[in-house]
């Protein structure tokens, strides 16, 4: 009875906490703010911001544990989207989000035999390198064509979640020599299955040569790499799911370090945006793994989905608008220009 | 004697990974509640007034550090001296190219000048409480080199090669993301 009630308050709350985050008041609520001219903002009431990130991130750290994304892929668009904040300090953000999610949670996966640190670096190496270079050419960009890209690449990763398909152990035949030469394989228990795997990997070059894309777009974006490092993983290269999920998280620990590095050192952190920020998204992680027991994990998908769908589409019109903006300043300033020409023709 | 061969249990190196990994990131977070609590609090001065910081993350981050560098940073702190130095030596560019367009050649294209407030500057202003939030993102974001040093011996001692310069080698790549040597420019 008692366990039943627990249960019924849980799914209430996980539907309230989606219900909130897809509410088109919500939205509009949001899109108010960010209307506001920045200088319109009013001395003395800088506190409502530290609250307001709270509370949102600690929202989306529930939502990140339910779907099973990482809290820089729902940060990032979100963030940038729906609040006053420049997508430079939010992709610095972003970028510290995923980081310390995944330093959180590192060490027990390293410890369990889990993650694997044969396997991460080598592609960690690669994943680094281009999210450096990601970094460098995200931040030399103009906003609108970063605007532009983001929503395209949220449109992409629903595209990857609803296509990918999930293998727990793939079949992997023989391992290629790569992998063989590094010896990138192992074993782990399943408690499940209650059975000792031997795994080994294969397709190791085309593996790590997808890396250098994942790597670049998770520097350019801030998006952190969890959403596409899982499908090469485990799918590609054939590393079990739990193993390629482990690995993952314990690899962007090294990816979105460099990055992160990149726009630490070029001014894009804030300590007011990233502190409630951290702390939001790993207390609404520690309340999602506990609804994760009462919550149905295919609403929590489909959630997610229609999430990154809306704000993916927001990132385009933001960026879109943005662009009409740059471009309807042009043809002003030439006009100017064109004007002062015939002046000075005269005059001379 | 620690073997190459797979085994159910982690690696020694993995293990030493881990545990210095989970210190810093511990130390890390620990250090992060502590220094925004000085901040958010007003127990020490920030150098950009809490209130204004609402108008300032709505702008590109070039203009950021603009702001900041012309505005708060005090007059007689070395940085201050070199966004001065930076504005003079701008000035007199603006002079030269007047004259040489004066007499009829073309000005010089000359680079943007570099913000101050860039790399380890914030080092610098740690007497700040919002500056002295930087230590702990610094220590999050720079607890993997440590991790990675801390493997390197015990990968070539089990004649782990490949291994051992893959790590040396990413060590590089993260020193230098760290150094602050690769900058974005006109940003």
């Amino acid at each position: 009875m008692q366990r039943n009630i627990k249960e019924k308050v849980g799914v209430l709350l996980a539907s309230l906490v989606c219900t909130i985050m897809l509410s088109p008041v919500w939205t509009m609520a949001q899109e108010v703010a960010a209307m506001v001219p920045a200088s319109a903002a009013v001395p003395g009431d800088w506190w409502k911001w530290p609250l307001i990130l709270l509370g949102v991130t600690f929202v989306m750290g529930i939502i990140a544990v339910l779907g099973g994304v990482g809290g820089g892929v729902l940060y990032v668009p979100i963030m940038s989207g729906f609040f006053p904040f420049h997508i430079d300090f939010v992709r610095g953000t972003g970028l510290l989000v995923a980081l310390c999610g995944a330093l959180a949670a590192g060490p027990g996966l390293l410890k369990a035999n889990l993650a694997s640190l044969r396997m991460a670096l080598p592609v960690a190496l690669i994943a680094s390198t281009m999210a450096i270079v990601g970094a460098l050419v995200g931040l030399a960009m103009p906003p609108h064509i970063v605007q532009l890209s983001l929503g395209g690449t949220i449109l992409g990763i629903v595209a990857i979640m609803l296509a990918a398909k999930k293998s727990a152990v793939p079949d992997v035949p023989a391992a290629d020599a790569l992998s063989s030469a590094l010896r990138i394989c192992g074993i782990y228990h399943d408690y499940a299955t209650k059975q000792d795997i031997n795994w080994k990997i294969h397709r190791t070059i085309p593996g790590l040569m997808l890396f250098v894309i994942i790597g670049f777009m998770a520097g350019m974006f801030g998006l952190g790499a969890g959403w596409a490092n899982v499908p090469v993983l485990n799918l590609l290269m054939g590393a079990p799911l739990k193993i390629s999920v482990a690995t993952s998280k314990f690899l962007l620990s090294i990816t979105d370090t460099s990055a992160a590095w990149i726009y630490f050192n070029q001014g894009c952190i804030i300590p007011m945006m990233v502190v409630p920020s951290l702390i939001g998204i790993m207390l609404g992680s520690f309340v999602g793994v506990r609804l994760l027991k009462v919550a149905k994990p295919s609403f929590i998908r489909w959630m997610v989905i229609f999430v990154l769908l809306f704000s993916g589409g927001k990132a385009i019109q933001k960026g879109y608008s943005e662009y009409q903006k740059v471009n309807s300043a042009k043809p002003a300033v030439s006009q100017q220009v064109e004007q002062a020409a015939p002046a000075e023709a005269k005059a001379h | 004697m620690a073997t190459n061969t797979p085994t159910k249990e982690a690696s020694i190196e993995q293990l030493q990974y881990a545990r210095i990994l989970e210190k810093g990131m511990y130390a890390g977070l620990l250090l992060m509640i502590i220094t925004f609590a000085l901040y958010v609090f007003g127990i020490m001065k920030p150098l950009i007034p809490l209130q204004d910081i609402s108008t300032l993350w709505a702008t590109k981050s070039g203009i950021y550090l603009t702001t900041v560098e012309n505005k708060y940073i005090p007059e007689g702190h070395s940085l201050k001296v070199r966004v001065h130095t930076q504005q003079d030596v701008k000035t007199q560019q603006d002079v030269q190219d007047k004259a040489a367009v004066d007499h009829g050649a073309k000005a010089e294209v000359h680079q943007a000048p570099q913000h101050v407030l860039t790399g380890w500057a914030w080092a610098s202003l740690l007497g700040y409480s919002d500056f002295l939030n930087f230590l702990p993102v610094a220590i999050l974001a720079g607890i993997t080199i440590l991790c990675y040093g801390v493997i390197i011996p015990g990968l070539f001692a089990r004649g782990d090669m490949a291994m051992g310069i893959m790590a040396i080698v990413e060590i590089a790549i993260l020193v230098l993301a760290a150094s602050g040597i690769l900058r974005v420019g006109g940003h």
